[in-house]
Formats: C-alpha cells, sequence, structure tokens
C-alpha cells in the first residue's frame, strides 16, 4: 500500500469521526444502530476496518452527510440564496463562526428531509 | 397586533400542544416539575441540535425538515427557553430566523414577540406554577424571596430571571417586586446553599426537602444537590443512605455540610426539630432514566428500625452536551436502525 492511500484511508476514518461527533452520537451508539461491536466503529474511524457499501449507507443517513462527502470530503453545493436570504438579512451582528453554525445545521437539516423522503 | 392578542393567540397554540403532548400528564401523574422543551420538539419531528455558538442564542430553521440550533454554551434555563422560543417560531408558522437574544419587548417585530411570549406561555402556564407552590407549600407572598423563587426556576427551568418576569406576565408579582428580586444574583443564593463551597457559580445548587418527595427533579450531571433533612442527631441519629445496595448500584454519597451553621449550645435542644443540610453527591449519573433518592435516618449501632425517619424523592438527571438533544438522538438511531 502506498503512504498516499494511507492517508487518504485517514482523511476517510477523520471525516466519519467529525461527522459523528458533530450529532453528538458515541461510538457505542452508532454501533447500536448500525448492528456491529463497538470496536468495529473504532476501527472504521481510526482506518483500521473496510467499511461496506450497506454500512456507509447506514452511516450516510446518521451523519446526514452526502456519500460524496463521506468519501471524498467535498462538501455539497451550499443552497441557494432564496433559503439562506435569513442569513443574508442577519448578517450584520453575526460572526463568521455563527453564520459557519447556522448554514451547517441548514445542510443537515436539508439532508434529513432527503432522507426522510426516501 | 396589540400584545393582548399575541398574549392570547400564542396561549391558544400552547393550550393545544400541552393537549396533543400530554405535557401535564407528565407533570401531574408522573411527578415531574416541568415542560421539557426538547420532548414537545422530538414529538413534532423538529431536531435540535446544540452547538457552542459566540453570539447566537439560537436559530429556526425551516429547510425541507425543521430544526433548531442551540448554544450550548449557556445555562440550562437560557437553553430551555431559547429552545421554546425556537419553538414559538415554529408553531406560529414563521419563516427561518436567527436570535441574539430572546428578550424582545415590545418594539420588536411581531415574529419576535409572539416567539417570545410563546416561550413563556409554554415553558410557565399558570396551573404549572400552581402546582408547584401546592407540592412546595409556598404562598404568592413567599415568591418574593429570591431563595424560593431560585428553587422555582430549577424546576420550571428556566433562568432566575426569567421566572421573575414570568410571575409579572402571570400577574402574581408586581413590576416593582420583580426589580428588587432581580438585585439578588443567584450566584449568592448558590454560594449560601452551599456554605460558601461553590467552585463553579455557573453551576445550579438545588435544595431538595420534605415536600420534593413526590417529585422527579432534573439536575444536569455537574449540578449540586443539597438535602435539607429534619435531624435527630441530638438523640445518635444519623442520615445515610437507605440501602448498601443503593449505594453500590448508583453510587451516591451523602455527606454533611457542616462547616456553615455555628453551632450555639444554647440552640442544642434535646428531642427539638432541627435540620440538617447534606450534599448528594453520586459518581454514576445513568440519563437515561429517572432514579430513588432513599434515605433513612438511623442510630448506626441498632441499625434501620421501624419507625425510623426516610426520605424518598427521585432524580432524573438531564445531560445538555453538545450535538443533537437525548430525543433527536434517539429518533435517529431507531430510524436507521429501521431502515
Amino acid at each position: 500500500m502506498t503512504g498516499a492511500s494511507q492517508s487518504d484511508r485517514n482523511d476517510f476514518g477523520d471525516r466519519l469521526r467529525q461527522a459523528r461527533e458533530y450529532v453528538g452520537l458515541s461510538q457505542e451508539e452508532v454501533a447500536t444502530a448500525l448492528g456491529l461491536s463497538r470496536p468495529s466503529i473504532t476501527n472504521i474511524e481510526l482506518g483500521a476496518r473496510k467499511v461496506e457499501a450497506n454500512e456507509l449507507g447506514k452511516l450516510a443517513k446518521l451523519y446526514r452527510r452526502t456519500l460524496e462527502y463521506l468519501l471524498t470530503g467535498i462538501e455539497p453545493a451550499p443552497s441557494g440564496p432564496e433559503q439562506m436570504a435569513f442569513l443574508a438579512r442577519a448578517v450584520n451582528g453575526l460572526s463568521d463562526k455563527d453564520l459557519e453554525e447556522v448554514a451547517r445545521f441548514a445542510e443537515f437539516l436539508k439532508q434529513s428531509g432527503r432522507n426522510r423522503g426516501e | 397586533m396589540a400584545a393582548r392578542d399575541i398574549t392570547i393567540a400564542t396561549a391558544k397554540v400552547a393550550a393545544e400542544i400541552f393537549e396533543s403532548s400530554r405535557a401535564m400528564e407528565r407533570i401531574e401523574q408522573d411527578g415531574y416539575t416541568r415542560i421539557d422543551p426538547f420532548r414537545i420538539a422530538a414529538g413534532e419531528g423538529v431536531s435540535v441540535l446544540l452547538r457552542p455558538m459566540e453570539k447566537l442564542l439560537g436559530a429556526f430553521v425551516r429547510e425541507d425538515s425543521p430544526g433548531i440550533l442551540v448554544n450550548s454554551a449557556r445555562s440550562a434555563g437560557l437553553i430551555h427557553m431559547t429552545c421554546a422560543h425556537e419553538l414559538g417560531h415554529y408553531f406560529m408558522g414563521h419563516q427561518s430566523t436567527v436570535d441574539e437574544t430572546i428578550d424582545y419587548g415590545a418594539q420588536a417585530e411581531l415574529m419576535e414577540q409572539e416567539a417570545e411570549t410563546f416561550g413563556y406561555h409554554l415553558l410557565v402556564p399558570r396551573p404549572l406554577l400552581s402546582i408547584i407552590c401546592k407540592r412546595k407549600g409556598w404562598s404568592k407572598a413567599s415568591l418574593n424571596n429570591p431563595h424560593v423563587l431560585y428553587q422555582m426556576s430549577l424546576r420550571l427551568g428556566v433562568s432566575y430571571a426569567a421566572a421573575a418576569w414570568s410571575l409579572v406576565r402571570h400577574q402574581i408579582l408586581t413590576y416593582g417586586a420583580v426589580q428588587e428580586l432581580l438585585k439578588v444574583q443567584p450566584a449568592s443564593i448558590k454560594q449560601a446553599l452551599l456554605q460558601g463551597q461553590l467552585p463553579d457559580s455557573t453551576k445550579d445548587v438545588w435544595l431538595f426537602d420534605d415536600t420534593d418527595q413526590s417529585s422527579v427533579l432534573e439536575p444536569r450531571p455537574e449540578d449540586h444537590l443539597v438535602v435539607r433533612l429534619r435531624s435527630h442527631a441530638s438523640a445518635g441519629y444519623l442520615w445515610q443512605a437507605e440501602s448498601v445496595e443503593q449505594v453500590a448500584e448508583q453510587g451516591f454519597t451523602l455527606a454533611p455540610l457542616i462547616s456553615s451553621r455555628p453551632v450555639d449550645s444554647r440552640d442544642v435542644v434535646f428531642g427539638a426539630e432541627v435540620t440538617l443540610d447534606y450534599l448528594l453527591s453520586k459518581e454514576r449519573k445513568d440519563v437515561q432514566q429517572s432514579h430513588p433518592v432513599a434515605l433513612s435516618e438511623v442510630r448506626p449501632w441498632i441499625g434501620k428500625q421501624q419507625g425510623d425517619a426516610s426520605f424518598h424523592s427521585r432524580t432524573h438527571f438531564e445531560p445538555i452536551a453538545e450535538g443533537l438533544s437525548r430525543e433527536s438522538k434517539l429518533a435517529l438511531i431507531q430510524e436507521v436502525v429501521g431502515s
């Protein structure tokens, strides 16, 4: 295995860990949801265990992220100006960090809607 | 719309929610003491996410699926009221919005006045104040006491200031009386309860006594719990956890808060009713369900006898951490397990 693919795999594991931490789930809870053991989740996040396609699908659903994002780290295109117009109105008093939090949450909800619609 | 109309419209919506969510039954029948906005949101399919933010208190976002974002770096009372305010935006049919404050006042736009008024109707409905006062044996006049008001605010799950203002909204206290109450800092009340041993003034200090025996209280795991018990120490009695098994299972310990009261020998009358404050600590805090707090006053050399005094109450710890609310997480896990 080349060094590059090794680090890709760790990036993938890191994205999974960060996505899990964002929703506040423990490795234990994710294991329950996927029907796996807790160490498997630990190993997946460390890049030491392969992720099956159906497991990845469930993780994407659980974390409300796109498959593309989990695999490549490429964020979905930001929402259209209509949806985020309320943020533009509020921009005055808000810090960049707070704006980022709200935009991120809007994306989370967008993916939630997609999941439910399926 | 006039303030009165806003009050009537939002109170009506809140009343419908109490009906459909059975939130009052949870209080009247199960013994809880507050309306839980996270549960109301979960019942509506509204996701609630807590994140540390700089200036923002909260946001309501109506995407394909509705959600509420709350600043996790605030007190439990403010977090609950922010969630209730954002629920106001949801239930009153508003569009996405962000809130840097939830105290808007009469000059603010209609949408914010509606959300603010709704928040108070949801978390502090008048019947709830009556229930708590009845359980605790508090009169209208006793609510002028900052210590009583602070314990009331903890049971309601709102801040000390919000509890005070809710009493003005319900015309129980006058504006002037509340101005006086707000001169007292909750930190000084907490400090007094812990007899000056409060390490972090952002943590709350709950006072449990005889009148909490039928209640389920919901402190955060990091709050301090003080139990005020009638003591017969002069006759050799000691308060302790009711059973060794309980101590082992739940890992709670009871220690007298001694330093505080200077003992005046003239006050020690054999057989007289005196109270002692104990600090209740729990090592393991299971947040999934409520747990009994069972104590008895025994003479250690005889052990528990019939007729010995006992104290029974319940706690159901409320974890407030970054990430989805406890209810939103459960919904998410169930959705994926079932897929």
